[in-house]
């Protein structure tokens, strides 16, 4: 299923017949998808379908019940040994697999007890084990880079929402994260300060970040994303540049899903 | 009412009433400190997901919740030489049964201090490939340390006021001075009031510190 890997390159993200289900309920029904490296994935859909749970499976916050998720070319979850059998991580190697990828949550969950810059030193200190230095000299520079130099030695609960989620950012790039999964980064926000991560966002797609995005915001999904996956109970009904998508959606739930949050109001054709 | 109280009696035997409040103080600190140790064990092993670890802490808590204190501390004073073939004094052993009744209250502040930081936190420190015990270590317990202060001055002196039980196990406390004390002179009045005061002297010194600290880190975040 493979319409979005580049010609010579090994996909950055594999997913692979991926299931899932709590308690019986299925929410994942084999999901598979390749993303090549540098590409912007957009999921779309309405809530419970799923693409909150992929972006959480990925990150190995959830296991899964089959398929298989390959990151940079790492199993995730699974190692192989030496033998051949397939045994499941230690929760070491699960730290160490969640390296190449980098959380931006839409609740920002800033370290409370931190101050911004020692938010997005924690990483590069305790598990990549910089000095001192450079981890401070690192995330003040990510700082800057999120337009918040001038925040660095303020507490989470003295600023503002899409301060919050800008310091998140930068507390996921310092990890210099192979892939940037969002989950629904600017829904906890107003639309105004949704602008200013939205911002940041574009700019890390920009420069050639590969990001998984899970959001509503659909002008940035338009704009931003090589490609769209749209999600329908469990599975991805509809995949392929968002302009196909958005102009001339194929599958029924995608048309209804469209104009639900448009408000019925019909999209214009051809952007950018 | 003819009783002439005599408070004379508290200044001739002083010396033997500080000599008890010494080894309450012993007593306490070790209790304390251990408990603290013992406390956050069990309220990591009550947190596990692998039953195995759950379970042995669930049965830890129950036990010292529904049983007396004081019949832990004698059972536990004879049991623990026994099951750890350790060669203790009476004063270790009476210590070692405190901070093991201490340990399962403390538990329980442990366990409402961590359940207590935002989920979100440790999820985002799991994806940046935080390690279980850096999780606890780095992002958990500094947060619910600072919550567990005002829990925890209570548990302090609950343990200052339990440690008087030792006295029934011919440990030389301060209560067990005074009981001595009582009867040699017969004015058991006047020497449990200088011992109460003392009991209380000591908590709200513990509780006075304990709002300094509090002060201190509230003032720091």
């Amino acid at each position: 299923m493979s319409t979005m890997g580049r010609a010579g390159q090994a996909p950055m993200v594999v997913v692979d017949g991926v299931r899932k289900a709590f308690h019986g309920v299925t929410v994942l029904d084999g999901i598979s998808f390749e993303v090549a490296a540098g590409d912007v994935v957009a999921f779309i859909g309405s809530s419970g379908s799923g693409k909150t749970t992929l972006l959480r499976c990925i990150d190995l916050l959830e296991p899964i019940d089959a398929g298989r998720i390959v990151v940079a070319g790492e199993a995730m979850g699974w190692h192989q040994q030496p033998d051949g059998r397939w045994v499941r991580d230690s929760e070491r190697e699960l730290a160490r697999k969640r390296q190449h990828l980098s959380m931006v949550a839409q609740g920002f969950h800033l370290f409370s007890h931190m101050t911004a810059l020692e938010n997005v030193m924690e990483g590069p200190l305790t598990v990549k084990r910089l000095p001192l230095p450079r981890a401070r000299q690192l995330a003040q520079e990510l700082l800057a880079k999120v337009g918040l130099a001038d925040k660095a030695h303020a507490r989470p609960s003295k600023l503002s929402g899409g301060q919050q989620q800008r310091v998140a950012i930068a507390r996921a790039l310092a990890m210099g994260p192979e892939v940037m999964l969002f989950d629904e980064p600017t829904s906890a926000l107003d639309p105004e300060l949704a602008g200013e991560v939205l911002a940041t966002m574009r700019q890390l797609a920009a420069e050639g970040h590969t990001m998984l995005v899970v959001t509503h915001e659909l002008a940035f999904a338009r704009e931003v994303a090589d490609v769209v996956l749209m999600f329908h109970e469990g599975r991805i009904v509809e995949q392929g540049p968002p302009q196909e998508i958005f102009t001339r959606p194929a599958h029924e739930a995608t048309r209804r899903f469209l104009a639900r949050v448009t408000g019925g109001v019909p999209q214009p054709t051809g952007s950018s | 009412m003819h009783y002439q109280f005599d408070f004379h009696v508290i200044f001739r035997y002083a010396p033997y009433l500080l000599a008890g409040v010494k080894v309450t103080f012993e007593v306490t600190l070790i209790a304390v400190s251990l408990g603290m140790v013992i406390g956050l064990l069990i309220a990591v092993l009550r947190l596990s997901r692998l039953r195995v670890l759950r379970i042995p802490a669930i049965v830890y808590l129950e036990v010292f919740r529904n049983t007396p204190a004081l019949v832990l501390l004698i059972w536990l004073y004879y049991a623990i030489p026994i099951m750890t073939g350790l060669r203790l004094s009476a004063l270790e052993s009476v210590s070692f049964a405190l901070a093991a009744s201490a340990g399962a209250n403390m538990a329980e502040i442990y366990r409402a201090g961590i359940l207590s930081v935002n989920r979100g936190e440790v999820e985002a420190a799991k994806s940046l490939g935080l390690t279980g015990s850096q999780i606890l270590r780095r992002i958990v317990l500094p947060q619910a340390l600072r919550r567990m202060i005002p829990p925890f001055t209570n548990a302090f002196i609950a343990v200052v006021l339990l440690s008087s039980l030792v006295s029934v196990l011919g440990v030389p406390d301060l209560t067990y001075q005074a009981q001595n004390i009582a009867q040699l002179t017969f004015r058991p009045i006047e020497i449990f009031t200088a011992v109460a005061v003392v009991y209380m002297a000591i908590s709200y010194a513990l509780s006075f510190v304990a709002h300094r600290i509090e002060a201190w880190v509230s003032e720091r975040t």
